[in-house]
Protein backbone atom coordinates (compact mmCIF):
# COMPACT_ATOMS: atom_id res chain seq x y z
CA UNK A 1 0.00 0.00 0.00
CA UNK A 2 1.59 3.27 -0.87
CA UNK A 3 1.87 5.97 1.27
CA UNK A 4 -1.21 8.46 2.16
CA UNK A 5 -0.09 11.83 2.14
CA UNK A 6 -1.30 13.76 5.65
CA UNK A 7 -3.20 16.37 3.32
CA UNK A 8 -4.64 13.59 1.38
CA UNK A 9 -5.73 11.79 4.73
CA UNK A 10 -7.17 15.14 6.04
CA UNK A 11 -9.07 15.92 2.84
CA UNK A 12 -10.81 12.61 2.71
CA UNK A 13 -11.89 12.32 5.94
CA UNK A 14 -13.33 15.77 5.62
CA UNK A 15 -14.85 14.36 2.69
CA UNK A 16 -16.04 11.20 4.71
CA UNK A 17 -17.73 13.50 7.28
CA UNK A 18 -19.76 15.73 4.93
CA UNK A 19 -20.62 12.31 3.02
CA UNK A 20 -21.86 10.61 5.95
CA UNK A 21 -23.65 13.39 7.50
CA UNK A 22 -25.16 15.06 4.50
CA UNK A 23 -26.02 11.83 1.64
CA UNK A 24 -29.35 11.36 2.63
CA UNK A 25 -30.20 15.14 2.28
CA UNK A 26 -28.61 15.48 -0.66
CA UNK A 27 -30.62 12.35 -2.20
CA UNK A 28 -33.72 14.08 -0.87
CA UNK A 29 -33.00 17.11 -2.38
CA UNK A 30 -32.97 14.90 -5.81
CA UNK A 31 -35.70 13.33 -5.70
CA UNK A 32 -37.65 16.41 -4.60
CA UNK A 33 -36.72 17.55 -8.25
CA UNK A 34 -35.87 15.18 -10.85
CA UNK A 35 -38.68 12.20 -11.71
CA UNK A 36 -36.39 8.95 -12.12
CA UNK A 37 -34.24 6.93 -9.64
CA UNK A 38 -31.21 7.22 -12.02
CA UNK A 39 -31.70 11.46 -12.62
CA UNK A 40 -31.72 11.35 -8.75
CA UNK A 41 -28.52 9.29 -8.57
CA UNK A 42 -26.88 11.20 -11.38
CA UNK A 43 -27.68 14.62 -9.21
CA UNK A 44 -26.20 13.07 -6.04
CA UNK A 45 -23.36 12.00 -7.88
CA UNK A 46 -22.78 15.71 -9.22
CA UNK A 47 -23.32 16.90 -6.14
CA UNK A 48 -20.35 14.93 -4.31
CA UNK A 49 -18.49 14.80 -7.12
CA UNK A 50 -18.41 18.72 -7.47
CA UNK A 51 -17.89 18.92 -3.53
CA UNK A 52 -14.99 16.53 -3.53
CA UNK A 53 -13.17 18.93 -6.44
CA UNK A 54 -14.03 22.09 -4.14
CA UNK A 55 -13.77 20.77 -0.53
CA UNK A 56 -11.59 23.42 0.60
CA UNK A 57 -14.60 25.65 -0.77
CA UNK A 58 -17.46 24.22 1.86
CA UNK A 59 -18.08 26.04 4.79
CA UNK A 60 -18.04 24.69 8.43
CA UNK A 61 -21.47 23.28 9.75
CA UNK A 62 -24.20 24.15 9.70
CA UNK A 63 -23.25 26.04 6.57
CA UNK A 64 -22.34 23.12 5.23
CA UNK A 65 -25.36 21.42 3.91
CA UNK A 66 -26.75 24.94 2.28
CA UNK A 67 -23.30 24.73 0.24
CA UNK A 68 -24.36 21.27 -0.93
CA UNK A 69 -27.90 22.30 -1.64
CA UNK A 70 -26.53 25.07 -3.22
CA UNK A 71 -24.66 23.26 -5.59
CA UNK A 72 -27.57 20.28 -6.22
CA UNK A 73 -29.79 23.48 -7.27
CA UNK A 74 -27.56 24.13 -10.21
CA UNK A 75 -26.63 20.11 -11.06
CA UNK A 76 -30.86 19.75 -11.15
CA UNK A 77 -30.66 23.48 -13.07
CA UNK A 78 -28.54 22.17 -15.65
CA UNK A 79 -29.91 18.48 -15.61
CA UNK A 80 -33.69 20.58 -16.52
CA UNK A 81 -32.07 22.61 -19.23
CA UNK A 82 -31.24 19.03 -20.81
CA UNK A 83 -34.56 17.60 -20.10
CA UNK A 84 -36.61 20.22 -21.47
CA UNK A 85 -35.92 18.41 -24.84
CA UNK A 86 -37.92 16.19 -23.48
CA UNK A 87 -35.40 13.71 -24.78
CA UNK A 88 -34.44 12.14 -21.52
CA UNK A 89 -37.68 10.40 -21.23
CA UNK A 90 -36.68 8.20 -24.02
CA UNK A 91 -33.88 7.33 -21.67
CA UNK A 92 -36.08 6.98 -18.61
CA UNK A 93 -38.13 4.72 -20.18
CA UNK A 94 -34.97 2.81 -21.50
CA UNK A 95 -33.64 2.77 -18.14
CA UNK A 96 -35.59 1.74 -15.22
CA UNK A 97 -38.80 3.43 -16.03
CA UNK A 98 -38.98 3.89 -11.98
CA UNK A 99 -39.91 7.02 -10.83
CA UNK A 100 -38.31 8.43 -8.19
CA UNK A 101 -41.47 9.54 -6.44
CA UNK A 102 -43.63 7.09 -6.00
CA UNK A 103 -46.67 9.12 -6.81
CA UNK A 104 -48.87 6.87 -8.42
CA UNK A 105 -52.31 5.59 -6.81
CA UNK A 106 -52.34 8.35 -4.68
CA UNK A 107 -54.91 10.89 -5.94
CA UNK A 108 -54.44 13.64 -3.40
CA UNK A 109 -50.52 13.22 -3.58
CA UNK A 110 -50.59 13.85 -7.42
CA UNK A 111 -52.77 17.00 -7.18
CA UNK A 112 -50.31 18.60 -5.00
CA UNK A 113 -47.77 17.66 -7.29
CA UNK A 114 -49.57 18.94 -9.87
CA UNK A 115 -50.44 21.92 -8.59
CA UNK A 116 -46.82 22.49 -7.39
CA UNK A 117 -45.43 21.54 -10.94
CA UNK A 118 -47.70 24.54 -12.40
CA UNK A 119 -45.55 27.11 -10.46
CA UNK A 120 -42.51 29.50 -11.65
CA UNK A 121 -39.47 27.23 -10.73
CA UNK A 122 -38.18 30.16 -8.49
CA UNK A 123 -41.49 29.67 -6.30
CA UNK A 124 -41.34 26.25 -6.40
CA UNK A 125 -37.51 26.37 -5.39
CA UNK A 126 -37.94 28.34 -2.79
CA UNK A 127 -41.46 26.60 -1.33
CA UNK A 128 -39.58 23.02 -1.72
CA UNK A 129 -36.71 24.74 0.40
CA UNK A 130 -39.09 25.98 3.27
CA UNK A 131 -41.35 23.14 3.37
CA UNK A 132 -39.34 19.84 2.27
CA UNK A 133 -36.02 20.74 3.05
CA UNK A 134 -37.19 22.67 6.15
CA UNK A 135 -34.71 25.67 5.60
CA UNK A 136 -35.63 29.20 7.11
CA UNK A 137 -36.35 31.87 4.94
CA UNK A 138 -32.44 33.03 6.11
CA UNK A 139 -31.43 29.51 4.79
CA UNK A 140 -33.20 29.36 1.87
CA UNK A 141 -32.12 32.62 0.88
CA UNK A 142 -28.77 31.58 1.31
CA UNK A 143 -29.01 28.92 -1.31
CA UNK A 144 -30.72 30.70 -3.78
CA UNK A 145 -28.33 33.72 -3.91
CA UNK A 146 -31.40 36.25 -2.82
CA UNK A 147 -32.56 38.24 0.15
CA UNK A 148 -34.56 36.71 2.70
CA UNK A 149 -37.31 38.50 1.87
CA UNK A 150 -37.01 37.89 -1.85
CA UNK A 151 -37.18 34.07 -0.30
CA UNK A 152 -40.24 35.38 1.48
CA UNK A 153 -41.89 36.88 -1.39
CA UNK A 154 -41.68 33.72 -3.01
CA UNK A 155 -43.12 31.36 -0.62
CA UNK A 156 -45.77 33.85 -0.37
CA UNK A 157 -46.64 33.85 -3.76
CA UNK A 158 -46.20 30.32 -4.24
CA UNK A 159 -48.13 29.33 -1.21
CA UNK A 160 -51.40 31.55 -2.34
CA UNK A 161 -51.00 30.50 -6.14
CA UNK A 162 -51.14 26.62 -4.49
CA UNK A 163 -54.95 27.62 -2.84
CA UNK A 164 -55.84 28.89 -6.03
CA UNK A 165 -55.10 25.57 -7.72
CA UNK A 166 -55.80 22.96 -5.29
CA UNK A 167 -59.53 25.44 -3.81
CA UNK A 168 -58.14 25.21 -0.55
CA UNK A 169 -59.36 28.18 1.50
CA UNK A 170 -57.26 31.15 2.39
CA UNK A 171 -56.38 30.88 6.16
CA UNK A 172 -58.40 32.89 8.49
CA UNK A 173 -58.97 36.85 7.77
CA UNK A 174 -57.38 38.92 10.59
CA UNK A 175 -54.58 36.25 11.75
CA UNK A 176 -53.61 34.89 8.59
CA UNK A 177 -53.69 38.46 6.41
CA UNK A 178 -51.10 39.69 9.14
CA UNK A 179 -49.05 36.34 8.90
CA UNK A 180 -48.84 37.20 5.70
CA UNK A 181 -48.49 40.26 5.22
CA UNK A 182 -45.15 39.59 7.91
CA UNK A 183 -43.79 37.08 5.59
CA UNK A 184 -43.79 39.31 2.95
CA UNK A 185 -42.39 43.05 4.21
CA UNK A 186 -40.74 40.82 7.38
CA UNK A 187 -41.21 44.03 8.74
CA UNK A 188 -42.66 44.68 12.15
CA UNK A 189 -45.36 47.15 10.73
CA UNK A 190 -46.63 44.83 8.43
CA UNK A 191 -47.75 42.61 11.64
CA UNK A 192 -49.08 44.95 13.62
CA UNK A 193 -52.91 44.80 14.76
CA UNK B 1 -56.60 19.28 4.91
CA UNK B 2 -54.19 22.20 5.46
CA UNK B 3 -52.05 23.41 2.87
CA UNK B 4 -48.99 22.07 4.78
CA UNK B 5 -50.57 19.06 5.55
CA UNK B 6 -50.61 18.44 1.56
CA UNK B 7 -47.29 19.62 0.97
CA UNK B 8 -46.10 17.16 3.96
CA UNK B 9 -47.96 14.02 2.35
CA UNK B 10 -46.78 15.12 -0.93
CA UNK B 11 -43.18 15.22 -0.57
CA UNK B 12 -41.70 13.18 -2.69
CA UNK B 13 -38.66 11.80 -0.69
CA UNK B 14 -41.33 10.70 1.72
CA UNK B 15 -42.54 8.29 -1.18
CA UNK B 16 -38.83 7.37 -2.17
CA UNK B 17 -36.21 4.94 -1.08
CA UNK B 18 -33.71 6.97 1.29
CA UNK B 19 -30.39 5.20 1.11
CA UNK B 20 -28.02 5.62 4.07
CA UNK B 21 -24.40 6.72 3.42
CA UNK B 22 -23.57 3.61 4.02
CA UNK B 23 -26.15 1.81 1.76
CA UNK B 24 -24.12 -0.09 -1.03
CA UNK B 25 -25.30 2.28 -3.51
CA UNK B 26 -24.02 4.96 -1.23
CA UNK B 27 -20.59 3.33 -0.58
CA UNK B 28 -19.97 2.64 -4.47
CA UNK B 29 -20.39 6.52 -5.33
CA UNK B 30 -18.08 7.21 -2.74
CA UNK B 31 -15.38 4.49 -3.76
CA UNK B 32 -15.83 6.27 -7.18
CA UNK B 33 -15.50 9.63 -6.12
CA UNK B 34 -12.47 9.37 -4.34
CA UNK B 35 -11.26 6.68 -6.56
CA UNK B 36 -10.49 4.00 -4.40
CA UNK B 37 -10.14 0.80 -5.09
CA UNK B 38 -12.33 -1.58 -2.84
CA UNK B 39 -10.35 -3.44 0.43
CA UNK B 40 -12.64 -5.05 1.92
CA UNK B 41 -15.41 -7.55 0.92
CA UNK B 42 -12.92 -8.66 -2.05
CA UNK B 43 -13.47 -9.68 -5.59
CA UNK B 44 -13.35 -6.02 -6.54
CA UNK B 45 -17.15 -6.24 -5.64
CA UNK B 46 -18.22 -2.92 -3.30
CA UNK B 47 -19.43 -4.54 0.46
CA UNK B 48 -20.51 -2.11 3.21
CA UNK B 49 -18.01 0.54 3.48
CA UNK B 50 -16.51 0.18 7.25
CA UNK B 51 -17.33 2.83 10.05
CA UNK B 52 -14.04 4.66 12.19
CA UNK B 53 -13.98 7.26 14.54
CA UNK B 54 -17.03 8.52 13.03
CA UNK B 55 -16.40 8.92 9.70
CA UNK B 56 -16.95 6.86 6.73
CA UNK B 57 -13.53 5.64 5.55
CA UNK B 58 -12.75 4.10 2.74
CA UNK B 59 -9.34 3.20 1.99
CA UNK B 60 -8.31 5.32 -0.48
CA UNK B 61 -4.74 4.72 -2.17
CA UNK B 62 -5.42 6.10 -5.72
CA UNK B 63 -5.45 9.07 -7.54
CA UNK B 64 -8.49 11.79 -6.59
CA UNK B 65 -10.94 12.73 -8.81
CA UNK B 66 -11.30 9.16 -10.88
CA UNK B 67 -14.65 10.11 -11.76
CA UNK B 68 -16.58 7.10 -12.74
CA UNK B 69 -13.87 4.93 -13.50
CA UNK B 70 -15.98 1.57 -13.63
CA UNK B 71 -19.63 2.77 -15.00
CA UNK B 72 -22.46 0.22 -13.41
CA UNK B 73 -25.51 -0.17 -15.36
CA UNK B 74 -27.40 2.81 -13.76
CA UNK B 75 -24.35 5.32 -14.36
CA UNK B 76 -23.87 4.34 -17.93
CA UNK B 77 -28.16 5.09 -18.22
CA UNK B 78 -27.46 8.30 -16.40
CA UNK B 79 -24.84 9.09 -18.56
CA UNK B 80 -26.49 7.89 -21.40
CA UNK B 81 -29.13 10.54 -20.52
CA UNK B 82 -26.79 13.48 -20.55
CA UNK B 83 -25.35 12.60 -23.87
CA UNK B 84 -28.89 11.73 -25.38
CA UNK B 85 -30.65 14.51 -23.76
CA UNK B 86 -27.52 16.84 -24.56
CA UNK B 87 -27.10 16.61 -28.11
CA UNK B 88 -30.89 15.51 -28.84
CA UNK B 89 -29.53 11.71 -30.01
CA UNK B 90 -30.92 8.33 -29.26
CA UNK B 91 -28.86 5.42 -28.99
CA UNK B 92 -29.81 1.67 -29.38
CA UNK B 93 -29.41 -0.79 -26.16
CA UNK B 94 -27.51 -3.35 -27.95
CA UNK B 95 -29.49 -6.11 -30.08
CA UNK B 96 -29.68 -6.70 -33.92
CA UNK B 97 -29.12 -3.82 -36.22
CA UNK B 98 -31.75 -4.85 -38.48
CA UNK B 99 -34.97 -5.66 -36.79
CA UNK B 100 -37.03 -7.73 -38.87
CA UNK B 101 -40.17 -5.71 -40.74
CA UNK B 102 -43.10 -8.08 -39.20
CA UNK B 103 -45.45 -5.66 -38.30
CA UNK B 104 -45.71 -4.26 -41.74
CA UNK B 105 -45.55 -7.62 -43.24
CA UNK B 106 -49.13 -8.40 -42.44
CA UNK B 107 -49.12 -7.44 -38.73
CA UNK B 108 -47.55 -10.54 -37.16
CA UNK B 109 -46.51 -9.91 -33.43
CA UNK B 110 -42.75 -8.36 -33.32
CA UNK B 111 -40.62 -10.69 -30.92
CA UNK B 112 -40.80 -9.36 -27.49
CA UNK B 113 -38.27 -7.67 -26.34
CA UNK B 114 -36.68 -6.25 -22.65
CA UNK B 115 -38.63 -3.29 -23.11
CA UNK B 116 -42.01 -5.13 -23.64
CA UNK B 117 -41.82 -6.15 -19.83
CA UNK B 118 -42.73 -2.96 -18.69
CA UNK B 119 -46.26 -1.90 -18.60
CA UNK B 120 -47.98 0.05 -21.30
CA UNK B 121 -49.86 2.07 -19.82
CA UNK B 122 -50.50 4.19 -22.90
CA UNK B 123 -50.25 2.53 -26.03
CA UNK B 124 -53.23 3.16 -28.19
CA UNK B 125 -52.79 1.64 -31.29
CA UNK B 126 -51.04 -1.34 -32.34
CA UNK B 127 -48.52 -0.03 -34.76
CA UNK B 128 -48.95 -2.26 -37.79
CA UNK B 129 -52.12 0.10 -38.47
CA UNK B 130 -49.73 2.78 -39.27
CA UNK B 131 -47.13 0.68 -41.04
CA UNK B 132 -49.57 -0.94 -43.71
CA UNK B 133 -51.77 1.69 -44.33
CA UNK B 134 -49.07 4.71 -44.68
CA UNK B 135 -51.15 7.60 -45.32
CA UNK B 136 -49.73 10.75 -45.23
CA UNK B 137 -50.94 12.99 -42.36
CA UNK B 138 -51.61 16.41 -42.43
CA UNK B 139 -47.86 17.40 -42.26
CA UNK B 140 -46.97 14.54 -45.01
CA UNK B 141 -46.24 16.67 -48.33
CA UNK B 142 -44.05 18.83 -46.36
CA UNK B 143 -42.26 15.65 -44.08
CA UNK B 144 -41.73 13.95 -47.55
CA UNK B 145 -40.12 17.09 -49.64
CA UNK B 146 -37.87 17.38 -45.89
CA UNK B 147 -36.91 13.27 -46.67
CA UNK B 148 -36.27 14.11 -50.28
CA UNK B 149 -33.85 17.30 -49.12
CA UNK B 150 -32.14 15.09 -46.74
CA UNK B 151 -31.68 11.68 -49.02
CA UNK B 152 -29.89 14.42 -50.98
CA UNK B 153 -27.40 15.77 -48.14
CA UNK B 154 -23.91 14.70 -47.84
CA UNK B 155 -23.39 11.51 -46.34
CA UNK B 156 -21.05 12.10 -43.44
CA UNK B 157 -21.08 15.73 -43.01
CA UNK B 158 -21.83 15.33 -39.11
CA UNK B 159 -20.09 11.92 -38.24
CA UNK B 160 -17.43 12.60 -36.42
CA UNK B 161 -14.27 10.56 -37.29
CA UNK B 162 -11.31 8.79 -34.69
CA UNK B 163 -10.21 11.84 -32.68
CA UNK B 164 -12.85 14.12 -34.40
CA UNK B 165 -16.11 15.96 -32.76
CA UNK B 166 -19.13 16.36 -33.73
CA UNK B 167 -19.38 20.48 -32.29
CA UNK B 168 -22.84 21.67 -31.12
CA UNK B 169 -23.55 25.89 -30.23
CA UNK B 170 -27.28 25.80 -29.16
CA UNK B 171 -28.94 28.43 -27.15
CA UNK B 172 -31.85 27.80 -24.94
CA UNK B 173 -34.01 30.44 -23.61
CA UNK B 174 -36.15 30.30 -21.09
CA UNK B 175 -39.76 31.11 -20.99
CA UNK B 176 -41.04 34.28 -19.95
CA UNK B 177 -44.11 33.97 -16.83
CA UNK B 178 -47.61 33.13 -18.52
CA UNK B 179 -48.95 35.55 -20.37
CA UNK B 180 -45.50 36.08 -22.49
CA UNK B 181 -42.74 38.94 -22.08
CA UNK B 182 -38.97 38.45 -22.47
CA UNK B 183 -37.58 35.62 -21.83
CA UNK B 184 -35.87 35.28 -18.25
CA UNK B 185 -32.48 35.98 -18.14
CA UNK B 186 -31.66 32.95 -15.77
CA UNK B 187 -31.41 29.31 -16.70
CA UNK B 188 -31.37 30.97 -20.43
CA UNK B 189 -28.28 29.51 -21.90
CA UNK B 190 -25.74 29.95 -24.62
CA UNK B 191 -23.93 26.12 -25.10
CA UNK B 192 -21.47 24.92 -26.78
CA UNK B 193 -20.73 20.56 -26.69
CA UNK B 194 -18.72 18.35 -28.39
CA UNK B 195 -19.51 14.57 -28.84
CA UNK B 196 -17.16 11.81 -30.07
CA UNK B 197 -17.74 9.04 -31.92
CA UNK B 198 -17.06 6.57 -29.11
CA UNK B 199 -19.89 8.56 -26.66
CA UNK B 200 -17.23 10.60 -24.60
CA UNK B 201 -17.66 14.57 -24.74
CA UNK B 202 -17.57 17.77 -22.92
CA UNK B 203 -19.87 20.69 -22.79
CA UNK B 204 -19.74 24.05 -21.39
CA UNK B 205 -22.24 26.79 -21.15
CA UNK B 206 -23.20 30.10 -19.56
CA UNK B 207 -26.26 32.31 -19.08
CA UNK B 208 -25.30 36.00 -19.80
CA UNK B 209 -28.29 37.35 -17.94
CA UNK B 210 -27.50 35.91 -14.41
CA UNK B 211 -25.65 36.47 -11.15
CA UNK B 212 -21.94 35.83 -10.86
CA UNK B 213 -22.28 32.40 -9.40
CA UNK B 214 -25.13 30.82 -11.94
CA UNK B 215 -24.05 31.86 -15.43
CA UNK B 216 -21.20 29.56 -16.10
CA UNK B 217 -21.03 25.61 -16.13
CA UNK B 218 -19.05 22.48 -17.30
CA UNK B 219 -19.26 18.75 -17.34
CA UNK B 220 -17.78 16.23 -19.34
CA UNK B 221 -18.16 12.53 -19.26
CA UNK B 222 -16.79 9.27 -20.48
CA UNK B 223 -16.66 6.69 -22.98
CA UNK B 224 -19.82 4.59 -22.21
CA UNK B 225 -18.87 0.91 -21.57
CA UNK B 226 -20.14 -1.78 -19.64
CA UNK B 227 -21.33 -3.78 -23.30
CA UNK B 228 -24.44 -1.62 -23.09
CA UNK B 229 -24.19 -0.20 -26.77
CA UNK B 230 -25.14 3.57 -26.06
CA UNK B 231 -23.02 4.66 -29.45
CA UNK B 232 -25.22 7.36 -31.24
CA UNK B 233 -23.70 5.76 -33.94
CA UNK B 234 -25.74 2.36 -34.38
CA UNK B 235 -27.90 4.98 -36.07
CA UNK B 236 -26.28 4.34 -39.24
CA UNK B 237 -27.27 0.81 -39.14
CA UNK B 238 -30.67 0.67 -38.82
CA UNK B 239 -33.31 0.15 -41.57
CA UNK B 240 -33.70 2.72 -44.16
CA UNK B 241 -37.79 1.44 -45.14
CA UNK B 242 -39.89 3.62 -42.96
CA UNK B 243 -42.07 0.41 -41.93
CA UNK B 244 -39.03 -1.13 -40.73
CA UNK B 245 -37.46 1.81 -38.72
CA UNK B 246 -40.64 1.77 -37.05
CA UNK B 247 -40.49 -1.71 -36.27
CA UNK B 248 -37.11 -0.83 -34.47
CA UNK B 249 -38.03 1.60 -33.14
CA UNK B 250 -41.35 0.08 -31.58
CA UNK B 251 -39.63 -2.82 -30.27
CA UNK B 252 -36.84 -1.12 -29.14
CA UNK B 253 -38.30 1.06 -27.40
CA UNK B 254 -42.40 0.78 -26.92
CA UNK B 255 -42.52 -2.63 -25.94
CA UNK B 256 -44.24 -4.24 -29.04
CA UNK B 257 -47.01 -1.61 -29.22
CA UNK B 258 -46.21 2.11 -30.89
CA UNK B 259 -46.64 5.24 -28.78
CA UNK B 260 -46.49 8.29 -30.95
CA UNK B 261 -44.61 10.56 -28.28
CA UNK B 262 -41.80 7.98 -27.85
CA UNK B 263 -41.39 7.68 -31.66
CA UNK B 264 -42.15 11.48 -32.37
CA UNK B 265 -38.89 12.64 -29.62
CA UNK B 266 -36.74 9.53 -31.35
CA UNK B 267 -37.01 10.86 -34.74
CA UNK B 268 -36.92 14.11 -34.12
CA UNK B 269 -33.96 13.31 -31.76
CA UNK B 270 -32.04 11.79 -34.58
CA UNK B 271 -32.82 14.33 -37.09
CA UNK B 272 -30.99 16.75 -35.05
CA UNK B 273 -27.71 15.31 -35.92
CA UNK B 274 -25.58 12.42 -37.22
CA UNK B 275 -27.88 9.91 -38.61
CA UNK B 276 -26.56 9.32 -42.53
CA UNK B 277 -28.99 10.43 -45.04
CA UNK B 278 -31.07 7.43 -46.15
CA UNK B 279 -32.10 7.28 -42.13
CA UNK B 280 -33.01 10.40 -42.02
CA UNK B 281 -35.04 10.03 -45.34
CA UNK B 282 -36.45 7.52 -44.02
CA UNK B 283 -37.09 9.36 -40.23
CA UNK B 284 -39.30 11.82 -42.30
CA UNK B 285 -41.16 9.40 -44.12
CA UNK B 286 -42.07 7.63 -41.26
CA UNK B 287 -43.14 10.77 -39.50
CA UNK B 288 -45.09 11.69 -42.47
CA UNK B 289 -47.40 8.65 -41.86
CA UNK B 290 -47.61 9.12 -37.90
CA UNK B 291 -50.90 10.05 -36.09
CA UNK B 292 -51.23 13.61 -34.55
CA UNK B 293 -48.37 14.86 -36.27
CA UNK B 294 -49.56 18.54 -37.43
CA UNK B 295 -47.23 20.88 -40.23
CA UNK B 296 -47.66 24.06 -38.66
CA UNK B 297 -46.48 26.37 -41.48
CA UNK B 298 -43.27 28.49 -41.46
CA UNK B 299 -42.22 30.32 -38.52
CA UNK B 300 -39.36 32.02 -37.65
CA UNK B 301 -37.21 32.19 -34.56
CA UNK B 302 -35.70 34.66 -32.67
CA UNK B 303 -32.36 34.41 -34.67
CA UNK B 304 -34.62 35.40 -37.78
CA UNK B 305 -34.26 31.58 -39.52
CA UNK B 306 -37.43 30.54 -41.07
CA UNK B 307 -38.28 26.86 -41.01
CA UNK B 308 -40.54 24.32 -41.75
CA UNK B 309 -42.61 23.52 -38.42
CA UNK B 310 -44.00 19.84 -37.59
CA UNK B 311 -45.74 19.19 -34.27
CA UNK B 312 -47.00 16.63 -32.40
CA UNK B 313 -49.87 16.88 -30.13
CA UNK B 314 -49.46 14.66 -27.49
CA UNK B 315 -52.30 16.05 -25.53
CA UNK B 316 -54.89 15.15 -28.01
CA UNK B 317 -53.44 11.78 -28.49
CA UNK B 318 -51.71 10.63 -25.15
CA UNK B 319 -53.41 12.37 -22.26
CA UNK B 320 -52.65 10.88 -18.56
CA UNK B 321 -48.79 8.56 -17.50
CA UNK B 322 -46.81 6.66 -19.29
CA UNK B 323 -44.56 4.73 -17.04
CA UNK B 324 -45.60 6.85 -14.13
CA UNK B 325 -44.30 10.07 -16.59
CA UNK B 326 -47.09 13.01 -16.98
CA UNK B 327 -46.93 13.28 -20.38
CA UNK B 328 -49.80 15.71 -20.54
CA UNK B 329 -47.33 17.64 -18.47
CA UNK B 330 -44.44 17.43 -20.93
CA UNK B 331 -46.50 19.73 -23.27
CA UNK B 332 -46.41 19.45 -27.23
CA UNK B 333 -43.02 19.36 -28.75
CA UNK B 334 -42.55 21.65 -32.18
CA UNK B 335 -39.75 20.95 -34.59
CA UNK B 336 -38.40 23.83 -36.79
CA UNK B 337 -36.70 22.73 -39.93
CA UNK B 338 -34.79 24.46 -42.37
CA UNK B 339 -36.56 23.26 -45.71
CA UNK B 340 -32.73 23.88 -47.59
CA UNK B 341 -31.06 21.26 -45.64
CA UNK B 342 -33.60 19.63 -43.45
CA UNK B 343 -31.90 19.97 -40.16
CA UNK B 344 -33.51 21.01 -37.64
CA UNK B 345 -33.27 24.80 -36.59
CA UNK B 346 -35.44 24.48 -33.21
CA UNK B 347 -36.91 22.89 -30.69
CA UNK B 348 -39.73 24.08 -28.56
CA UNK B 349 -42.00 23.19 -26.38
CA UNK B 350 -45.35 24.34 -25.97
CA UNK B 351 -48.19 24.27 -23.18
CA UNK B 352 -50.60 21.38 -23.23
CA UNK B 353 -53.37 21.92 -25.04
CA UNK B 354 -55.81 20.45 -27.40
CA UNK B 355 -54.36 22.85 -30.15
CA UNK B 356 -50.85 24.01 -30.94
CA UNK B 357 -50.67 27.75 -31.19
CA UNK B 358 -47.21 28.90 -32.55
CA UNK B 359 -47.13 32.44 -33.66
CA UNK B 360 -45.28 33.04 -37.42
CA UNK B 361 -42.61 34.97 -35.25
CA UNK B 362 -41.82 32.91 -32.71
CA UNK B 363 -41.34 34.96 -29.57
CA UNK B 364 -38.58 33.99 -27.21
CA UNK B 365 -40.83 33.57 -24.32
CA UNK B 366 -41.74 30.17 -25.25
CA UNK B 367 -38.16 28.97 -24.54
CA UNK B 368 -37.28 27.29 -27.62
CA UNK B 369 -33.96 25.36 -28.54
CA UNK B 370 -31.97 27.61 -31.12
CA UNK B 371 -29.46 24.88 -33.00
CA UNK B 372 -27.05 27.74 -34.13
CA UNK B 373 -24.26 25.81 -35.25
CA UNK B 374 -22.88 22.44 -35.86
CA UNK B 375 -19.60 20.82 -37.59
CA UNK B 376 -16.64 18.14 -37.17
CA UNK B 377 -13.75 19.80 -35.28
CA UNK B 378 -10.02 18.20 -34.42
CA UNK B 379 -10.35 18.63 -30.70
CA UNK B 380 -12.55 18.52 -28.02
CA UNK B 381 -11.55 21.89 -27.06
CA UNK B 382 -11.99 23.66 -30.66
CA UNK B 383 -14.75 25.22 -32.67
CA UNK B 384 -15.96 25.61 -36.66
CA UNK B 385 -14.42 28.55 -38.78
CA UNK B 386 -16.81 31.74 -37.59
CA UNK B 387 -17.94 30.17 -34.53
CA UNK B 388 -16.01 32.99 -31.84
CA UNK B 389 -17.83 36.03 -34.31
CA UNK B 390 -21.10 34.29 -33.75
CA UNK B 391 -20.74 34.26 -30.38
CA UNK B 392 -20.26 37.97 -30.57
CA UNK B 393 -22.75 38.96 -32.45
CA UNK B 394 -25.64 36.54 -31.12
CA UNK B 395 -28.19 38.97 -29.82
CA UNK B 396 -29.29 37.61 -26.61
CA UNK B 397 -29.90 40.47 -24.82
CA UNK B 398 -32.75 41.85 -26.97
CA UNK B 399 -34.19 38.41 -25.73
CA UNK B 400 -34.34 38.88 -21.91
Amino acid sequence: MPDRDPSWEHREQRFSSLYREHYRSVQAYAVRRVESQADAADVVADVFATTWRRLSEVPDPPADLLWLYGVARRVVAGKRRSAMRMRNLIARLQATAVPASTVTGDQVTDRVLDAVATLRPVEREALALVHWEQLSHAEAAQVLGCSENAVAIRVHRARTRLRQVLGEPEPAPPDARNECLAVVSDSPQASEG
Amino acid sequence: MQLDDLLSAADPARHAQIDDADSHRATALYRRIVGTPPSRGGGGVPTKAPRQGGHLRMHSHGQPVQMLPRLSVTAAVAVAVVVAAAFGLVAFVGGSRAPHNTLAGGGAKPPRSAASLRPSSSSPRPSSARSQSARLNQAGPVLDALAAVAAGRPPTSLVPGPGQYLYVLDIELKGAPSGGGASMPCGSVIRQEWLASDGSGRQVGYSPGCGSNEDRFTQSWRTIGNGIDFNYLAWQGLPTQPAAMETAIVQRFEGGHANNAITFLLATGVLNFTAPPAVRSALFKMLATMPGVQYLGKVTDPLGRTGDTIALNQYARHPGNLHGIHLGHLGNLVVIFDPKTSQVLDEAPTPPSRRIHLPRQMPPWLAPFMYVKTGIVGSIKATPPGTSKLLRTIPYRHWV
